[in-house]
């Protein structure tokens, strides 16, 4: 690094002048690289990089200084020590040295433009950049695994339903390892679990992934510490209690290599740790990771009804629980592999028709957020990338319009230098490339500066998304990657041409001998109407309006999102997640807690009502079933093909009372059916699916099926179709069936307080915190709080404010650059018509009709500007759509807000010069000239 | 005169010294103070050649490394130099009268 810190600066001395530089070159050299060596020596590579630093602003403030003190004149070079060989290139070489000088000069002598178009580009590229970095964060950078690209993952769905996707079981899956080896390198498979990992007294519930032993090599990591799991450990029911653990949790745990062998209490029982899994992995998916890997012969250990499989084995042909991908062999694509596959496929339904017959499988990309038995799709987020990128480079174009704007004043004034320039005798070319160069330093200038923004905001992301999911670890490489400075550099330079070649371009083509001084004011005089002299600032205006109102959807949207369901009362109970299987508990203790916990919780103080269930809305986990109408099922209990997909809940008695929701027809669950097996089967369905099982009939005593449950069950209820995600189809139809039918050992439940009563939430969770330490001493309490605050600390809420937040950054950093811009084009009008105005006063205008013209100019501004940007909007807005929550394109909030934020900022940056323009003495002006 | 100058030329009135010398001495001289990188050193060293206040050396003392130049004070700089003392001498004088330095009370 030194070699290359002092070439820099050797670089630098050529700018010297000639004597100079052959007297000291040697010696300035040679002290500089003892520096440079004595400082990484004494204090390491950061101080030597300082020192640098300090020598080389020490040689430009002398090189600066030098220029001053000698008028700029540069001394006379001395005769050549040799021919030069190569005199073309030492021309160009020195000609681009001068033109940075020459450039460096006049942007010093002019700060406040410099500043400004500094500022204004920084904020244009750093905004560009940030969000680059945001979406490579996001969607591009592969994380830690090798060779992303040759990972894919395996999906089986029915040939007959292209819909129906389901995961492998382990015996499909060894057959298919077997019959693959041409296809894949490896092919490993996974399932997830929510497992409880023991902290002091308490269990941390925390996301598991239960692996094959070739996982890690698969993904073509090993462990930093430690070992894999080996085959012994991957074979169903060897109930070896290993773990590998991430290194997230291997700090927390303390981060101390003697961690390796020690044990560690998962689900009550103690697993050792063989691994350390390396800083930054995250298993398949990126941005979240698990907190520990365990091997699949454990499945039966901890496999909880986080996935709705527990119970089943893993050596069962039936039981689908597998997720599957593999490492591709070099050179095949996975269309390729698909084809290759289709043998295989076909062995296999011969060989297990009961379970393998009508199933395709399919090769596709593994999830990069997501984890499923389906194909990944992330459109959404793709589309929502795209948009932001979009919107970034609008605020880029503003910046840049901006500075064109400035440059104009500026040009104005250096008209005279470049005519006297071409007058001596400078090439045409030669005054392009001086302005082109001045244009390269300011972009390299904003881009260095934008370029700090652009590497904060990841690890602002990562510091807020840790404290809202709390189940997985989230692991974002925020550190500096070169894509985000190649992508700033480009920014830079893409901006360069948009600024740059307007004033290059009229430079080449004027007749500037014209603006020799001396040579006609007259011809100062703007050519051309209103709008061409305008075209620049209306262009900001409307791109600035089309980014107000994209801001203001997504307010709107982030406001919709905080309260999504108008039906449910969110601001009347509390809700409890626990989980007595954290505990080591069997289902028939687990079902008597939660009966037992009901009871005690009824009996509280200011309580009203109940009620337990196996899924909040806007919870983490959601769960699907389908559903058909029990005459259509076959007598297999298989289902038919068009059964419908429907949001699945296991509720007590009272859970719509709690949520506060009536009941359109029927009754709520009895207390009976709530809690005794053996009571009559019976379900409450929503509106959206009575629809779709019986249009337009009473869905009232009719009898259904749900997957999973084998008996018909009766409609006893109907509610209305509440929405409880905020993501996907807003009529997703909802099955409830009681409690007592079905089991799950991770369950939450809702405390409502009675009506009317001010509730203090604090001492009601402490009351019922008492009754959970009471009914079950060793069941962890995983959360308590109030509906309201389980849904402002959702995932779904943080998305929609994350981009709310980041629209109105945007919007406002638009905002912001038009205000400088229409105030720089508005102050620099009014100079330029002082002479007028002072005609006019001195005519008898009052200030007011000075201050009024100026306005009415800036009026007319906002207006056209407005009215061309709202055009864009409504195009905009449509795109957005899809990335709304219950906002219509053309939200009058965003859409009448907006005009009038950016009319009144316009008459703000209009109303300065005006006032200044009011204040001219007219005596004065006029005996000027 | 501006202070790299001063500091060079007290450097240089107890011997001769080589750049690098003059480099370490001024540190030593101001305490830290003021480190004379070494483009301002070089620049420094042929303003102060070309007033004839320091002149450079045709050959090492005591043989040392050719490549090595040393710089020696001349008269006039002696001059010059005395002249920056008393004044500054003066200066602090008068800083002192008019306020006291705190630190001396103490």
């Amino acid at each position: 690094m030194t070699r290359l810190l002092l070439h820099l600066h050797g670089w630098l001395l050529r700018s010297f002048p000639a004597p100079f530089r052959l007297r000291h070159r040697e010696h300035i050299q040679s002290l500089v690289e003892e520096s440079l060596h004595q400082a990484r020596r004494e204090h390491g590579c950061w101080r030597a990089l300082s020192v640098w630093l300090s020598i080389t602003f020490d040689t430009l403030v002398v090189r600066l200084s030098s220029f001053t003190q000698a008028g700029g004149e540069p001394e006379p070079s001395p005769p050549p020590l040799r021919p030069p060989r190569r005199a073309k290139d030492l021309n160009l070489m020195e000609g681009l040295i001068q033109d940075i000088r020459f450039g460096l000069r006049s942007l010093r002598s002019h700060p406040v433009f410099a500043m400004t178009a500094i500022l204004t580009l920084a904020i244009g590229i750093g905004a560009n950049a940030a969000t680059f970095n945001l979406v490579d964060v996001l969607l591009w950078r592969p994380g830690h695994l090798e060779n992303p690209d040759q990972l894919a993952g395996l999906y089986l769905r029915r040939s007959d339903q292209p819909n129906s996707y389901r995961g492998f079981s382990y015996p499909n899956f060894q057959d298919l390892r077997e019959l693959t080896g041409n296809v894949f390198e490896e092919l490993a498979a996974q399932e997830i679990a929510m497992v409880g990992i023991e902290d002091g007294d308490m269990a941390r519930r925390r996301l598991a992934s239960i692996v094959t032993a070739n996982y890690f090599s698969a993904l073509g990591v090993s462990p930093v510490l430690g070992r894999p799991f080996n085959a012994e450990e991957e074979r169903p029911g060897s109930q070896i209690a290993s773990a590998v653990i991430s290194y997230g949790l291997y700090t927390r745990l303390g981060g101390d290599p003697a961690l390796l062998g020690s044990q560690l209490g998962i689900n009550g029982r103690d697993f050792s740790v063989v691994g350390v899994t390396p800083p930054g992995f995250s298993g398949i998916t990126a941005i979240w990771s698990p907190d520990v890997w365990l091997p699949l012969g454990t499945y039966e250990m901890v496999v909880n009804d986080f996935m709705n499989r527990a119970g089943a084995r893993l050596s069962e042909r039936g039981n689908h629980a597998l997720m599957v991908f593999g490492r591709l062999r070099k050179g095949l694509r996975p269309e390729d592999a698909e084809n290759m596959l289709r043998p295989a496929v076909a062995r296999l339904a011969e060989a297990h028709p009961k379970v393998n017959e009508k199933v395709e499988l399919m090769v596709g990309p593994v999830g990069r957020l997501t984890m499923g038995t389906a194909p990944p799709s992330d459109d959404a987020l793709n589309g929502a990338a795209t948009a932001f990128m979009l919107m970034a480079a609008m605020v880029l174009l503003v910046a840049c319009l901006n500075i064109s704007s400035l440059q104009r004043g500026r040009w104005t004034h250096r008209r005279g230098e470049f005519a006297i320039r071409l007058a001596l005798g400078g090439g045409r070319m030669r005054l392009v490339r001086q302005v082109l160069t001045e244009c390269l330093l300011l972009a390299v200038a904003g881009g260095a500066a934008g370029l700090a923004f652009a590497f904060w905001i990841p690890w602002l992301m990562s510091s807020v998304l840790s404290s809202r999911i709390p189940l997985v670890q989230v692991v974002i490489d925020a550190s500096p990657d070169w894509r985000v400075v190649a992508a700033a550099l480009a920014f830079s330079l893409l901006s360069i041409p948009l600024f740059g070649l307007r004033l290059a371009w009229r430079l080449s083509h004027q007749d500037l001998r014209q603006s020799l001084p001396g040579q006609g004011q007259a011809s100062r005089r703007q050519r051309g109407g209103w709008l061409r002299s305008n075209l620049p600032v209306l262009a900001q205006v409307a791109l600035s309006l089309v980014l107000l109102v994209a801001a203001g959807l997504f307010l709107a949207s982030a406001r919709n999102a905080a309260d999504p369901e108008s039906l449910l009362d969110l601001d009347s109970s509390l809700v409890m997640e626990i989980d007595p299987s954290l505990a080591g508990l069997s289902t028939e203790e687990s079902r008597g807690i939660y009966a037992d916990l009901e009871r005690r919780l009824a009996t509280l103080p200011g309580v009203e009502a109940v009620s337990r269930a196996g899924y909040i809305p806007y919870g983490m986990a959601v769960s699907g079933r389908s559903v058909a109408p029990a005459s259509e099922v076959g007598a297999d209990g298989t289902m038919p093909d068009d059964a419908v997909g429907a949001g699945f809940n296991m509720i007590g008695g009272q859970y719509f009372q709690v949520l506060g929701v009536g009941l359109l027809r029927g009754r709520p669950f009895g207390a009976a059916e709530a809690d005794s097996a053996e009571s009559a089967p019976v379900t409450i369905i929503d509106t959206a699916l009575a629809e779709r099982l019986w249009p337009g009939e009473d869905p009232m005593g009719r009898f259904l099926r749900v997957a999973g449950i084998d008996r018909d069950l009766e409609v006893v209820g109907v509610v209305p179709t509440l929405r409880d995600r905020h993501f996907g189809a807003v009529e997703r139809p909802h099955v409830y069936v009681p409690a007592s039918q079905v089991f799950q050992s991770n369950q939450h439940i809702h405390v409502r307080s009675a009506a009317g009563v001010r509730t203090d939430w604090a001492s009601l969770s402490e009351q019922v915190r008492r009754e959970v330490r009471l009914a079950a001493p060793q069941v962890p309490v995983l959360s308590l709080r109030t509906l309201r605050e389980h849904v402002e600390s959702s995932l779904g809420l943080w998305v929609f404010r994350a981009g709310a937040v980041c629209f109105s950054v945007l919007g406002g950093l638009a905002l912001f650059l038009a205000l400088v811009g229409v105030y720089g084009v508005r102050a620099y009008q009014v100079a330029r018509r002082r002479k007028e105005i002072g005609i006019r006063m001195a005519l008898g205008a009052a200030r007011g009709n000075i201050t009024w013209m100026v306005l009415r100019d800036g009026l007319l501004l906002a207006a056209a500007g407005c009215g061309a940007g709202l055009l864009l909007a409504l195009g905009v807005s449509q795109g957005l759509q899809s990335m709304l929550f219950q906002v219509s394109a053309t939200e009058p909030s965003g859409f009448l807000l907006a005009p009038m934020l950016l009319t009144a900022a316009v008459l703000l940056a209009c109303y300065l010069p005006a006032r200044r323009a009011a204040k001219v003495n007219a005596t004065s002006i006029l005996r000027m000239e | 005169m501006k202070p790299a100058h001063f500091h060079i030329l007290v450097a240089l009135a107890a011997r001769d010294l080589h750049g690098a010398e003059i480099k370490r001495e001024v540190l030593r001289l101001s305490q830290g103070e003021l480190t004379l990188w070494p483009t301002t050193l070089y620049s420094s060293l042929d303003e102060l050649a070309s007033r004839q206040w320091i002149e450079e050396l045709d050959h090492s003392p005591g043989g040392a490394s050719e490549r090595r130049r040393y710089y020696r004070i001349s008269d006039t700089g002696r001059e010059a130099m005395a002249q920056e003392t008393r004044r500054l001498s003066k200066l602090v004088e008068a800083a002192c009268r008019h306020n006291p330095v705190q630190g001396e009370e103490a």
